[in-house]
């Protein structure tokens, strides 16, 4: 202070003479300015702690991409966020970080949010409830009624975080854009009431990417590394055994798991050992940043607790820590994980500085702004109607690949919310648990890449459908931006059931999305046992790759036989016995009465007959269900009103015209039986992709199957109906050693043929059903009688 | 008076600085209030080489500072708290132990609060003025109490100012 | 309606506006520096600074160094790149370029950067000084208060708080003893070039504890208690408000960064008494410890923190309308009119237009 107004010029003025530098400086300054917009005004932000408003009329102030903005709970306890600048002319509304609004300010009332400049006042939803001298300076024109706060998007979750996100449309909601990276915490961080313990801020003069990136290294201590959609990672120190919590639910003061999950941008949740450390990012210019640092604690702690606790998280995290203590690896593991946290962490950040400026242009923000409809994709493409599909799986490609076999010239779009080329799903359950890394096998790419330029199909991952419009033939993605169609397949599969009990445990998993079996892949790698819940093809398929990699496997299924939904009883009881020489303990008809866990860690579950049986981890089999909310929500018709798969024509063609719905998520209306399966997709596709172009619809051929476990083949073609007594099986030895098959007959007419380690049997008894020949199941078992052509032709 | 009660009266003087210093810190202004003299005078200075002028940029008396502190809840102000580092640089007692000045060297911080932009300002320390305290007190009963203080500026930048005496 | 959300929040308003653009866009002020700073007459500083012969003065216009110096007690103004003293005496200005300057209303140095100036400082003000002329011109004045204060704000949003008195709800002694009938009977006033005067009215000073009445001191040709706001383009503001007479010059250092240099002025002839009278009738308002200044200087830097670079265009209202009166937005609705002239922008949308006079001139 006290400077000289007249210096030489550069001082006082602030702005350099130097042309060039300035330039620079500007440029840099707009480079940050558009990273504010594209990234930070889109993610969800944790900008505080609940704790931090404990009470209706508590406030707290902070800013995301410059924008400035108030947290405050109402008087029905709930939390909002609003923009903190006055309607009026602007004013920064409230300037203190925290207080209660209960107390009135100098120009306002209680309970009232008071601009300071000229006292217009607003009620802690942001309403405006009054404007200084109205009538007298607005006449007619204007009245509070315009002059309500922006309102923000908020949710309180995720251990008691208030999260906000500046878009009116985010890509994704809170709970989908967390996805399952905070599981590896959820179940400490939730399970009892936390309170903000420690705070204090850093400003770092570095750029926010940097400070991240950096603060990588770090993680190479924690061995285990998962990766989640949207850039958010999680890394764990699997090696070591955390100490039993007793009745403490979050982690006991005497802890010592540690588990980092980074949230893209830079939002941190570090649980390491008995506190829970949350460090949040707001960048201040390209090459400062300020980190804030939170220290979380049950609310319950006694004094000594909190006294442990507090000194384990100063001696890592607080702004007195001694330096390096979060250093090298405990395990002597290599610093090897930085690059891949980078390269995951880097590849978002491009998706979102790309996905404004390079790909759509601005006009992704222009159209949220002016709520146009616009294609940004498909313009340029040939002509011919817009095809738009949801799901890039199975169906998905497979119609996007008839389309262009039937010759269609006109642009193709498949959106998908996964990461990362679409996969066969088979392979996941199979092989691909068998890998090592985290690299995907290009042979387990649906597609390879070359296959979408020739094709001209444009592929849109880490993009969710949010909405249709099938008035105004319209989908939203993301960030708000519209893509109309003039045909839509909705092609967005099924989802696997959960039990709630699982629900944020660490170590628990359900497959069927890669990145599903990425993370259980990985988990695999640092565990020795694994329990298995559901008997079905998914369970016994993980069931024997994980016992291939030499895990204690146990298999939990509460029927009274494995395959109980989807295999004859013969066939079940062959598997059983396959596994049973494999080493598998199988429990059949007994159910879990408790997932057990330790800091959140998987432990084991407890059997309904009172057997506990401990394990690294679990993965649950359970089945899935149709993920119809995109189509039940716009109104398309599906099996019940609260969801069920959507219900299609012969022509795929769903209730709306113009939207057709393929693979898992479709159900014939003649149809009884839903079939999950890949054929199913391939041939529900065919279909659609004929519709669409006026070809003959393809003949509906019997549904076929494949399974692997071990190294048995399981081919199967038509459905067993189980559970009917009127079906009954015949076994016919195989061709080859090791073979077997069970023909399943009502009558004298063939059902289903289910085929073990014997393809021409398969061939043979496909053609049969296919051509509706039915084979003397008096004889069938006989090894010399040929099915084919034996006159048996099927009534 | 006996060297024994001027050096005594010297320890009084500096021990009532320093809880003056620590009152303003607290915005406690009673306890500073009831460690002045009812004729006291309080005035901000500084020397401005611009106009080259001594100039006044603050004066009152007691009982106006009183009003002007009891009205302060009513405006709207800066609540960044202001802290204080005092040195007693010299005491010289008079009139037979009946009055006495000092002169202390004071460097004043700003934590800021409710500044600017508090998210992320708050919280940082600010130096806000340097100065020095020339002090008049008057002795009764070998007890000091605040006869004037000037708080001499160096400052003539004072950005925001503030709504509280130094 | 209720709180909107983010597309309700960027519609268009039914009442005046301006867009936070023109407060926060770093080629806007690169204009103003250009446009505006470069060609106006500014008071730089007071005759009473440099009152002796060969007494210096230097400020800094339009990042450029200025000088002023009194040779046998006439100005004159040089532009002077190596001046690094804000006052003193003995400056040589061999070679160096001599600026327009003339000393008027009330002893104010006024220079300009135009080096051929079309209109006097006369011209310039054209009768926004006339309703103080008498009051300012009778008496040799002195300045006795001068500081400064780096605001990170824009300056136009100071000038803007200067140029309405809608914001008496934000200053504790103006909401409790202003809102009378003769208060409300107080007009704005635009003349041309963008200037704003405002008229008197009665303050009633006994209302607020620990004032005398300032009836008795008053400035030459002013009845008592009388009050008069002077609001020069781009950013000068000269205020007579009783016994004490006032000015606040900005000096922008960036689009969201102003310089505020604020003086009190006396009579010279003033006694010891009166003096302090006038010193502490301006301190108790307008001093760094005054009661309304600091309040002024948080609602800017609000604002400023609200406008900063990098936060997102929102409308700025400038919609009251009250016959002119006090709490009527004329002033800056005026204001801007003429920036925008001198600009060649709307201010509603200065960046649009400013792109299109671009590509016109290529
Ligand atoms: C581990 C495993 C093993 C399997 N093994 C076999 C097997 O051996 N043989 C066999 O025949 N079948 C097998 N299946 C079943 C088979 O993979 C499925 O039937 C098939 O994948 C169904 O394809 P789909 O395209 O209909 O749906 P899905 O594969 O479920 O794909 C749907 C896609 O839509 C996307 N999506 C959904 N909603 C949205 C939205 N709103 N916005 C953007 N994208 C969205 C999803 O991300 C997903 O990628 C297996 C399945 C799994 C999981
Ligand atoms: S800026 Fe908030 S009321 Fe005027
Ligand atoms: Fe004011």
């Amino acid at each position: 202070m006290g400077q000289i107004v007249t210096n030489d010029g550069q001082n006082v003025s602030g702005s350099p003479k130097n042309d060039s530098l300035n330039d620079t400086l500007k440029r840099a300054n707009e480079a940050f300015i558009k990273e504010q917009q594209n990234i930070f005004k889109n993610v969800w932000v944790p900008v505080c702690h609940e704790s931090e408003l404990l009470n209706p009329y508590d406030f707290r102030t902070s800013s995301i991409g410059n924008d400035n903005i108030i947290i405050c709970r109402a008087p029905d306890g709930k939390v909002n966020a609003l923009l903190n600048v006055c309607p009026h002319r602007g004013m920064l509304i409230e300037r203190r970080p925290q207080g209660s609004f209960l107390e009135g300010q100098a120009s306002g009332n209680p309970k009232r949010i008071t601009c300071m400049f000229h006292a217009w006042q607003f009620d802690m939803r942001g309403n405006c409830v009054y404007v200084a001298r109205e009538k007298e300076g607005y006449q007619d024109r204007f009245c509070k009624d315009d002059a309500g706060l922006r309102r923000l998007r908020c949710s309180v979750g995720f251990g008691g975080f208030v999260w906000v996100n500046m878009s009116d449309q985010p890509v994704a909601l809170l709970e989908e854009w967390i996805g399952g990276a905070l599981s590896p915490i959820m179940r400490q961080i939730s399970s009892s009431p936390l309170e903000v313990v420690h705070y204090h801020k850093e400003i770092i003069q570095t750029g926010y990417k940097d400070e991240i990136l950096n603060g990588l290294e770090r993680n190479a201590g924690l061995a285990a590394n998962l990766f989640f959609p949207f850039g958010h990672f999680a890394s764990h120190n699997a090696d070591e055994k955390t100490v039993p919590n007793g009745e403490n639910k979050f982690p006991a003061p005497n802890a010592t798991k540690s588990v980092k999950v980074n949230l893209f941008p830079g939002y941190i949740f570090h649980l390491s050992g008995p506190t829970l450390h949350v460090s949040t990012i707001t960048p201040v210019s390209q090459n400062q940043v300020m980190v804030e640092n939170r220290g979380l604690a049950p609310t319950s702690d006694s004094e000594q607790e909190r006294l442990a606790r507090s000194k384990h998280y100063n001696s890592i995290f607080g702004p007195f820590r001694p330096l390096k203590s979060e250093g090298p690896t405990p395990n002597g593991k290599p610093e090897s994980n930085s690059p891949e946290l980078s390269k995951h962490y880097n590849e978002e950040w491009v998706r979102w500085m790309e996905k404004h400026y390079n790909e759509n242009g601005s006009l992704t923000n222009r159209v949220v702004a002016q709520g146009q409809k616009a294609n940004p994709n498909l313009e340029s493409e040939a002509s011919g109607p817009k095809v738009v599909v949801v799901g890039a799986s199975h169906a998905g490609i497979a119609f996007a690949d008839k389309l262009r076999k039937n010759n269609f010239t006109g642009p193709i779009a498949i959106f998908d919310r996964q990461v990362g080329g679409p996969m066969e799903r088979p392979p996941l359950s199979k092989g691909f648990l068998l890998g090592g890394g985290e690299i995907v096998e290009s042979k387990s790419l649906l597609r390879q890449k070359k296959w979408y330029k020739t094709n001209k199909v444009r592929l849109k991952t880490q993009s969710i459908v949010h909405s249709v419009d099938t008035k105004q033939k319209t989908i939203t993605v993301n960030n708000g931006v519209v893509v109309n169609y003039d045909k839509l397949v909705i092609a967005s599969g099924a989802k696997p059931r959960e039990l709630p009990d699982t629900v944020g445990v660490a170590n628990a998993f359900t497959l069927r999305q890669p990145s599903d079996a990425n993370a259980i892949r990985q988990a695999a790698n640092n565990a020795d046992s694994v329990v298995i819940i559901g008997g079905g093809y998914i369970g016994l398929e993980v069931a024997a790759s994980l016992r291939k990699k030499g895990m204690v496997v146990s298999v939990i299924e509460a029927a009274e036989r494995i395959l109980a939904r989807v295999a004859s009883k013969p066939l079940a009881e062959h598997f059983q016995k396959l596994h049973e020489k494999h080493g598998v303990n199988i429990f059949t008809g007994i159910g879990v009465d408790k997932i057990n866990h330790e800091d959140g860690i998987f432990a084991g579950v407890v059997l309904s007959d009172g057997n506990e049986i401990k394990a690294d981890m679990l993965i649950t089999g359970i089945g899935v269900f149709p993920d119809s909310k995109l189509a039940a929500d716009a109104g398309i018709e599906t099996q019940r009103e609260d969801g069920g798969a959507i219900l299609v024509d012969e022509a795929m063609q769903t209730s709306v015209k113009d939207v057709y719905a393929i693979g898992d998520v479709s159900i014939r209306r003649d149809q009884s039986l839903a079939v999950e399966s890949v054929h199913n997709a391939q041939e529900t596709a065919s279909i659609a992709a004929a519709a669409i172009t006026n070809n003959a619809l393809p003949a509906i051929q019997t549904p076929w199957f494949w399974s692997d476990q071990y190294d048995t083949k399981l081919q199967s073609v038509g459905i067993v109906p189980v559970g009917e007594s009127d079906i009954y099986q015949v076994a016919r030895p195989g061709k080859k050693e090791g073979g077997i098959s069970f023909w399943s007959y009502r009558d004298e007419n063939l059902i289903a043929v289910e085929v073990v380690n014997d393809p021409a049997t398969y061939m043979e008894a496909r053609q049969c059903l296919d051509t509706k020949q039915s084979p003397d199941p008096k004889q069938i078992s006989n090894r010399s009688y040929s099915p084919i052509d034996s006159g048996g032709a099927r009534s | 008076m006996t060297n024994a009660s001027a050096v005594e009266i010297e320890k009084k003087i500096e021990k009532i600085i320093y809880r003056t210093a620590l009152a303003l810190d607290d915005n406690d202004w009673k306890s500073w209030f009831d460690l002045c003299d009812d004729a006291f005078f309080y005035s901000i200075t500084s020397f401005s080489p611009e106009i080259n002028k001594k100039m006044t940029y603050f004066s009152g008396n007691k009982k106006e500072l009183v009003g002007l502190m009891d009205m302060l809840p009513k405006h709207n102000t800066d609540h960044s708290p202001l802290h204080r580092h005092t040195s007693v640089y010299t005491v010289e007692v008079a009139d037979e132990g009946q009055s006495a000045k000092a002169i202390s060297s004071v460097t004043i911080y700003q934590n800021m609060l409710d500044g600017i932009n508090s998210h992320l300002d708050s919280g940082e320390s600010r130096l806000f003025v340097i100065g020095k305290y020339f002090d008049e007190f008057k002795i009764e009963d070998g007890n000091p109490k605040f006869l004037s203080r000037e708080t001499k500026l160096d400052n003539r930048r004072l950005d925001k100012g503030s709504h509280w005496p130094l | 309606m209720a709180p909107r959300n983010h597309k309700n929040w960027l519609k268009t308003p039914k009442v005046e506006y301006i867009s936070s653009e023109c407060y926060n866009n770093y080629s806007i002020f690169e204009q103003e520096i250009e446009h505006i700073f470069s060609k106006v007459w500014v008071p730089m500083c007071h005759i009473s600074e440099m009152s002796n012969d060969g007494d210096f003065r230097s400020t800094q216009i339009a990042n450029k160094n200025v000088v002023a110096v009194n040779r046998g007690g006439d100005v004159h103004v040089f532009l002077c790149p190596s001046i690094d003293r804000p006052a003193g005496n003995g400056l040589s200005t061999d070679g160096l370029h001599e600026l327009h300057s003339e000393v008027k209303h009330g002893g104010m140095v006024w220079t300009t950067l135009d080096l051929n100036p079309s209109l006097s400082v006369e011209e310039w003000t054209c009768g926004a000084f006339d309703c103080i002329a008498d009051a300012i011109d009778t008496e040799e004045m002195e300045v006795f208060h001068y500081h400064k204060a780096v605001i990170d704000t824009n300056y136009k949003l100071w000038h803007d708080t200067n140029s309405e008195f809608y914001h008496d709800f934000m200053h504790y002694f103006n909401r409790v003893s202003g809102f009378n009938d003769e208060y409300f009977a107080r007009k704005n006033i635009p003349f041309d070039n963008g200037h704003v005067n405002v008229s008197s009215f009665t303050v009633n000073y006994e209302e607020y504890e620990g004032f005398e009445d300032r009836g008795e001191l008053s400035f030459p040709n002013l009845p008592p208690n009388q009050w008069y706001m002077v609001d020069l383009f781009p950013g000068y503001n000269f205020n007579l408000r009783g016994n004490a007479y006032r000015s606040d010059i900005v000096t922008p250092l960036g689009p969201n960064r102003v310089l505020i240099e604020f003086r009190g002025y006396g009579l010279k002839k003033d006694t010891a008494e009166e003096r302090a009278t006038r010193v502490k009738a301006h301190n108790s308002i307008w001093g760094p410890f005054g009661r309304n200044l600091h309040e002024d200087l948080i609602g800017v830097a609000g604002q400023g923190t609200t406008m900063r670079e990098g936060t997102e265009t929102r409308n700025i209202l400038h919609g009251r309308h009250e016959n002119s009166t006090i709490h009527d937005e004329v002033g800056m609705r005026h204001y801007y009119e003429a920036w925008g002239k001198f600009l060649g922008v709307n201010p509603m949308n200065p960046l649009a237009l400013l792109e299109d006079n671009v590509q016109a001139a290529e």
